[in-house]
């Protein structure tokens, strides 16, 4: 490799990374939001999204939890304690969601979410049946 | 060789060109990505206002006139002289450029814009009122402000606006003579109230609150005014040359790259009114010392102690439908000195700045997010920038076209 080829990589490198630096600055992280996730101890199947996808994020709004076994039965007894914050940032939440109705067939409704900022955002559920807690966290990018 | 070293060559002068080129004037276009953020900050993306179901005449036309006249109106006043005009002037963003506002008394805080406030949740700097009506009825028996009491506002609206107040709320009471009377005034003022029977004390609490939903009427139809941020995004984003009153210069593009990047202000001042609507401690120093204004956390015992709210009996709203209230955080020490962002269209025209008027001009309030210090009470949210002069100008500029 002699010093010339170096050199035109060096300075393709170095333009990339200008071009990329300048111009895409704000991309937004694209991550998907995952749909359902198995939680901490294994004990639980769990999905948790918006009730109603048109909500304002920085209103009180409700979403839905679903849970299920590892072999899929729906759980139908089970009590959530939610919180979220945005560990990039250090907050909380600017409410303190509760479940507020157990809707039957393994789905709770949660209201009172808001989110006061975009970004990402790790949601725990803590699930208690019959005096057995297991967790999970969502981190779920809000726009 | 020779030609390969020629392109080489070429090569490495247009980019130290481009690249000295940026360092002198920054890169002055915006990317889709940064677009989409800039619009997120422009009336463009405004949403419609939204309902305020605990007041039944919150877009009641004859309502948003009563409000007007009532805004205006220094008869509800202990001295005769002062209406909420006095510090929130149409022609001043409906704030008074004051330190502390002066009514019958001084205020301990600054006066804030109304512009955009039919959007809000919580009021006031520490959020203690959770509806417009509510907020409004607040100044009127405010000892340094209007220094009125509940009673004397009832006869005075019914004796001012008997036309008016009756195609609104239906018949009013005809109230008896009744002395300067309120729950909330000095010790002669209480006992008069305390004197009162249950139900002349609802007939009053009734009109006074409607006093109040008719000024929030009128409040609501405050919209936030173009800027030439606005005019400037909604030229680019579809696709025009922006015309001679939209233009952005590269110092104020980069103004707001530094706003939702390094400066990270947009983290608290976003969407269309440039704020979350929340509570944030700043480290703003406290003009008294030792530190007396808690903010947030004073608010959540007046929410709790108050009549007047979303869920009290003189609110139009099913108690279901009030949320921001039964899911609101509350924990008194997380919320210690913290403040509502503030939303900063117009700001460069309305110094001096913060809850308490405490920092006098926007180049002290660049230094105070740069330089981050500690809180007098509570923990500051806010770290230090380390931004350069250049970035600090450009911040300066951006906060300009707003
Ligand atoms: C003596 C000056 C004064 C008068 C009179 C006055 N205000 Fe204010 N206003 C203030 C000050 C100071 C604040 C902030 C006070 C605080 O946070 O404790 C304020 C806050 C407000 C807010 C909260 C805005 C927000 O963004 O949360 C509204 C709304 C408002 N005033 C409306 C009114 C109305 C309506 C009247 C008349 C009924 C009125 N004001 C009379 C000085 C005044
Ligand atoms: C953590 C949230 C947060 C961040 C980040 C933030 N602000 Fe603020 N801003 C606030 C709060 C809260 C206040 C009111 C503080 C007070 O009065 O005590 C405020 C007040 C202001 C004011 C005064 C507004 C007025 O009406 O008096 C300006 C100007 C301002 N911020 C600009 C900025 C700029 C520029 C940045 C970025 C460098 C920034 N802010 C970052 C929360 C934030």
């Amino acid at each position: 490799m002699n010093k010339f080829t170096v050199l035109t990589r060096t300075i393709l490198i170095v333009a990339t990374a200008f071009v990329a630096f300048n111009f895409f600055p704000l991309a937004l992280n694209a991550q998907d939001n995952a749909v359902s996730q198995v939680s901490t101890g294994e004990q639980f199947v769990v999905s948790f999204t918006p009730e109603n996808p048109d909500s304002q994020r920085n209103s009180p709004h409700a979403w839905i939890a679903e849970i299920k076994t590892a072999d899929g039965e729906p759980v139908t007894n089970a009590t959530i304690m939610v919180d979220g914050g945005m560990a990039a940032h250090g907050h909380g939440m600017p409410t303190r969601p509760r479940m507020t109705e157990n809707l039957g067939d393994g789905h709770y409704k949660i209201d009172g979410m808001q989110f006061h900022m975009a970004g990402e955002w790790q949601l725990n559920l803590a699930i208690t049946v019959d005096d057995v807690t297991d967790t999970v966290t969502f981190d779920q990018v809000i726009q | 060789m020779t030609r390969r070293y020629f392109a080489v060559t070429l090569v490495a002068v247009i980019i130290s060109v481009a690249v000295a080129g940026t360092l002198l004037f920054g890169n002055a276009s915006l990317s889709d990505a940064e677009l989409k953020v800039a619009r997120s900050l422009s009336l463009a993306s405004l949403p419609k206002i939204p309902p305020d179901p605990s007041n039944v005449v919150a877009d009641n036309a004859d309502a948003v006139q009563l409000g007007a006249l009532l805004f205006d109106d220094t008869g509800m006043s202990a001295n005769g002289l002062v209406s909420c005009a006095t510090c929130h002037l149409e022609n001043r963003q409906f704030q008074d450029d004051l330190q502390f506002s002066r009514g019958i008394g001084t205020t301990d805080r600054r006066s804030m814009p109304l512009r955009g406030v039919g959007y809000q949740t919580w009021f006031f700097w520490d959020g203690r009122k959770d509806s417009l009506w509510s907020q409004a009825i607040g100044p009127l028996e405010n000892a340094v402000e209007h220094g009125f009491t509940r009673s004397q506002v009832a006869k005075h609206v019914l004796a001012t606006y008997p036309d008016e107040y009756t195609r609104l709320f239906g018949p009013a009471p005809k109230l008896a003579e009744i002395p300067p009377a309120s729950p909330l005034g000095n010790q002669m003022q209480q006992a008069n109230w305390q004197q009162l029977s249950e139900p002349t004390r609802d007939e009053i609490n009734r009109i006074f609150v409607n006093t109040g939903k008719s000024i929030a009427a009128f409040e609501r139809t405050l919209v936030p005014l173009e800027n030439r941020f606005d005019r400037y995004i909604n030229a680019v984003s579809s696709g025009q040359e922006p015309g001679e009153d939209a233009t952005l210069s590269k110092q104020e593009i980069n103004g707001f790259k530094v706003f939702a990047g390094k400066g990270s202000c947009i983290d608290c001042h976003s969407g269309a009114r440039l704020t979350d609507d929340f509570f944030h401690n700043t480290g703003v120093p406290d003009p008294n010392n030792p530190p007396s204004d808690r903010g947030r956390a004073t608010a959540f015992a007046e929410l709790d102690a108050d009549p007047f709210t979303c869920l009290g009996r003189y609110s139009d709203a099913a108690p279901d439908s009030c949320l921001d209230l039964q899911f609101m955080a509350r924990e008194v020490d997380l919320f210690d000195r913290t403040f509502k962002s503030p939303g900063l269209r117009g700001i460069a025209e309305r110094p001096p700045f913060m809850h308490a008027g405490q920092i006098e001009t926007l180049e002290q309030v660049i230094e105070h997010y740069n330089n981050a210090p500690p809180a007098p009470l509570g923990h500051s949210e806010i770290v230090p920038l380390g931004l350069s002069n250049r970035e600090k100008a450009d911040l300066l500029a951006f906060l300009r076209t707003l």
